[in-house]
């Protein structure tokens, strides 16, 4: 037993002649360990050995000694974009001993995402727009960062992740799972090809393949993002072509003569707007690529991008049982969902049956949940949303009617355009319900307006709700 | 009362499902391939263990025009191999490899070889290998295809090399994936027999473990392939239809051999708990992880013609994790059996080679980091 060599009766030990079924007690005493070569004298039962290293054994179970991941104290955040970030750096500043782990299935590098749709314009590649790497940005805040890992599924039960790296514990677990932009399915043998450009993987991939010069790209969508990548192309040196089942661009968000004026300075430029259309079918053509459009109509473009509309990431929450919408549903309260010990923020979620997709309010969320894990209460509030729409040849700022008054109001034109040239996209429009300013739409000098008006539209929005 | 007591005494079925099949998998487990698995992993190819397996039934799980119910039960499928990797993986690798071909034939339209060659290879009376990974890494853009073909009226003619293809001797099956030039340029996908003229296999490489696997590279010098071995052409529809089957069978290897080495951790737990409990992956740990990455597995095995890219993307990453946990649990397997796992026939030093096998056989894991990542950007 010094070596740990077992003697098993029913095998016996052959090489040194003692038969299978040979009783221990039978075997002769000079008889001696195969492996080590001590006596027979020196063997001790298993149940002997086995109650004698047990003694020696310790109370509790030791400690593990690899670094920990998650663990049952800590909270977990699973995703590392804006909402993410923001929640380890909240949850940090507030308590600098909680055990912090964000998982990742990217590098959790920081970048500041609205730049995805200027960059091209600015010249900035994919690296450049990178603001501090995903180990440097853990370090900072004293989080455990486990990278490059994307959770299979979530335990709520058992307070644990499956990762592509193995399980995950958790004391509370955050997810800042973000959106993934809609996909529509085509048909062709290039449609694999279209691209959905949402994070800095995708970005980088477009910026390949927009690098051999320009080029003339089909934009499927011409929503927020549509128009913005539409102007950041043809600053990129592009020629484009939106393509919007809609009649008009930014179809949910602007008034039609505010869409009017984007369409007409994007035409200026040479771009080419569809209205009505979208793609059929995408194959290869030689070295290009021909998209069929479903009026029939076709046309030759080089690279396709489809943007038609965010959608939250919610199949890990569906499947671990969690209360799921559009979004994962989580309490204005805190932001945790359906599970107490799983909150939820940024595009991935629904608070009272809204979804978020800026920056501002996922900012405002994590601070909310932050506040939460360390007890304190900061309830997520609803405010309009003033939202900047990145189109230099027409600057539009604009503030869509909430959802629960779009249907009592309408757009008025405050301040109609000028027609002097150096002037004709200046507009303001307003949206009225009952005479209360609860939206409004600017564009070229009215644009300074903004922060003005949408501290109106917020004082209204909370004399309607104390009203009711 | 009579007819269901004769129904019991003759099964509609002739082959044995569920908890049945899997007793006698363990049975031959146990009394044919467990006496070998040493021998295995010097260089004995166990041509009988995967014929007896056959006979069970092992390779028809999935198969749904053979296995007598009519659905592609990739889960009985996963758990018979499952079962063999807890023993020898590299014969968990065969049944693998034996299950894919055959998923070729079933995953085709081409009703020729789904009638002649499909029976044979679902009871393992013909034998085959996969001998995908050079096109799958082709595809993966990660190297060039290395077979070539010319067309003719009735055929191809092949000519090139395929390296390290498993599962092989004389007159097996595997399916080859090849450049065709000419007229119509294009890449296809057909069975090709080993003793077809111009075929030859070459041992070349001596492998660390896993020896018995029938590894060979396979050499074609003007190899006639009738059209009507055709697979998949055009191939891309093909590929994509069969890729996740081709995929997510291999998870089951990993799983068993996770298992085996649980096992190994729990056996010497009266004598060692002691002092192993210092160590990191404790057995009753691993375990947690494995039966999360079976439920996993099996939830995607029901789901296998799925055609969204995240459900592709889901089997790419159960089958990474198959390789990260199997790593975890060999190394685990080592350090909780000491110096007696690194005796020369000791399973745990074995396990742990085939542990590397499970993160190096194709789709590899950085070849699997790859794929995943592209698709982030799709």
């Amino acid at each position: 037993m010094i070596c740990g060599w077992i003697y098993d009766e029913t095998k016996g030990d052959p090489d040194s002649g003692i038969a299978p079924g040979t009783r221990f007690e039978d075997i002769p005493e000079d008889w001696s360990c195969p492996l080590c070569g001590v006596t027979k004298a020196d063997f001790i039962t298993m149940e002997e050995y086995a109650a004698q290293r047990a003694s020696s054994g310790p109370k509790s179970r030791p400690r593990r000694a690899r670094g920990q991941v998650g663990g049952e104290d800590a909270v977990v955040i699973v995703g590392s974009g804006i909402a993410g970030w923001t929640a380890a750096e909240q949850l940090r500043a507030q308590d600098a001993d909680r055990l912090i782990t964000l998982i990742t299935a990217d590098d959790g590098c920081v970048y500041p995402k609205p730049s995805l749709s200027m960059a091209i314009g600015q010249g900035r590649s994919a690296d450049d727009l990178i603001e501090q790497s995903g180990p440097d940005k853990a370090e900072a805040l004293g989080v455990t960062l486990q990278a490059n890992t994307r959770v299979l599924g979530i335990k709520p039960k058992d307070k644990r992740l499956m990762t592509t790296k193995g399980k995950v514990t958790y004391g509370d677990l955050v997810l800042a799972l973000g959106a993934s932009q809609r996909r529509l399915a085509f048909e062709g043998d290039a449609a694999d090809q279209i691209l959905r450009v949402n994070d800095l993987t995708s970005y980088r991939k477009m910026r390949e393949k927009l690098s051999s010069g320009p080029q003339h790209v089909t934009l499927i969508g011409a929503g927020l993002i549509g128009v913005e990548f539409a102007e950041d192309l043809h600053a990129g040196g592009h020629r484009v072509t939106l393509l919007d089942l809609g009649q008009q661009l930014l179809g949910r968000l602007a008034p039609l003569p505010i869409a009017r004026r984007l369409l007409a300075s994007l035409r200026q430029h040479g771009t080419e707007f569809l209205p009505g259309v979208s793609l059929a079918a995408l194959d290869t053509d030689g070295n290009r690529l021909r998209a069929t459009l479903n009026d029939g109509e076709s046309l030759t473009t080089d690279l396709v991008i489809s943007a038609v509309g965010l959608v939250p990431n919610t199949d890990l929450a569906k499947k671990a049982g969690l209360n799921v919408n559009r979004g994962i549903v989580a309490n204005a309260d805190n932001m945790r969902t359906s599970d107490p010990h799983i909150y939820a923020i940024g595009d991935c979620v629904e608070v009272d049956g809204r979804s978020y997709f800026y920056i501002e309010p996922i900012r405002r969320q994590a601070a909310t949940v932050a506040a939460a894990l360390i007890g304190k209460h900061r309830p997520f509030a609803h405010l309009p949303m003033a939202i900047r729409i990145k189109t230099p040849s027409l600057p539009i700022n604009i503030c869509p009617p909430d959802q629960s008054v779009a249907d009592f109001g309408d757009w008025h034109v405050h301040t109609p355009a000028e027609v002097s040239d150096d002037d004709k996209g200046t507009c303001r429009m307003d949206f009225l319900v009952r005479n209360q300013l609860v939206g409004y739409a600017l564009t070229g000098r009215c644009t300074p307006q903004s922060e003005h008006l949408h501290r109106i539209v917020i004082e209204s929005l909370f004399a309607a709700t104390t009203a009711a | 009362m009579t007819a269901v007591a004769a129904n019991l005494k003759n099964p509609p079925s002739s082959f044995p499902e569920g908890e049945l099949l899997f007793n006698q998998v363990r049975d031959i487990v146990r009394d044919k391939l467990a006496p070998l698995t040493v021998k295995i992993d010097e260089g004995y190819y166990p041509a009988e263990v995967l014929r007896a397996l056959g006979e069970a039934g092992v390779f028809r799980q999935h198969l749904a025009s053979q296995n007598g119910h009519g659905e592609f039960d990739i889960n009985a499928a996963l758990k018979a191999m499952d079962i063999v990797s807890q023993e020898c993986m590299s014969t968990g690798f065969m049944v693998w490899a034996q299950n894919v071909v055959a998923w070729y034939v079933e995953m085709s339209d081409n009703d020729y070889l789904k009638q002649t060659l499909l029976p044979k290879l679902a009871r393992g009376e013909a034998l085959g290998g996969t001998a995908l990974s050079n096109p799958m890494k082709y595809l993966a853009g990660i190297e060039p295809l290395l077979v070539s073909a010319v067309e003719t009226a009735d055929g191809f003619i092949l000519n090139g090399t395929l390296p390290w293809v498993s599962n092989l001797g004389p007159d097996h099956w595997f399916g080859s994936i090849f450049k065709v030039s000419g007229d119509k340029p294009r890449d296809v996908m057909a069975m090709v027999n080993t003793s077809w003229p111009g075929m030859e296999l070459k041992q070349l490489a001596k492998f660390c473990g896993m020896e018995g696997t029938g590894t060979y590279a396979l050499f074609f010098k003007d190899v006639f392939v009738p059209k009507n071995h055709v697979l998949g052409d055009p191939l891309i529809p093909y590929i994509k239809k069969m890729k996740a089957g081709f995929v997510l069978l291999q998870t089951g290897m990993a799983t068993g051999l996770i298992e085996g080495c649980i096992k190994l951790c729990e056996d010497v737990e009266l004598k060692l708990g002691h002092v192993n409990c210092y160590l990191d992956d404790r057995p009753d740990e691993l375990r947690e992880e494995l039966e999360d990455a079976r439920e996993v597995i099996s939830s995607l095995g029901e789901d296998i013609f799925n055609q969204d890219a995240e459900f592709m993307r889901s089997v790419l990453e159960a089958r990474l994790l198959g390789s990260e946990l199997s790593l975890r649990a060999a190394n685990s397997a080592m350090l909780h059996t000491g110096a007696n796992g690194y005796l020369h026939d000791a399973p745990a030093q074995r396990k742990l080679r085939e542990a590397y096998f499970v993160a190096i056989v194709t789709p590899a894991t950085k070849h699997l980091r790859k794929e995943i990542e592209a698709m982030a950007a799709l």
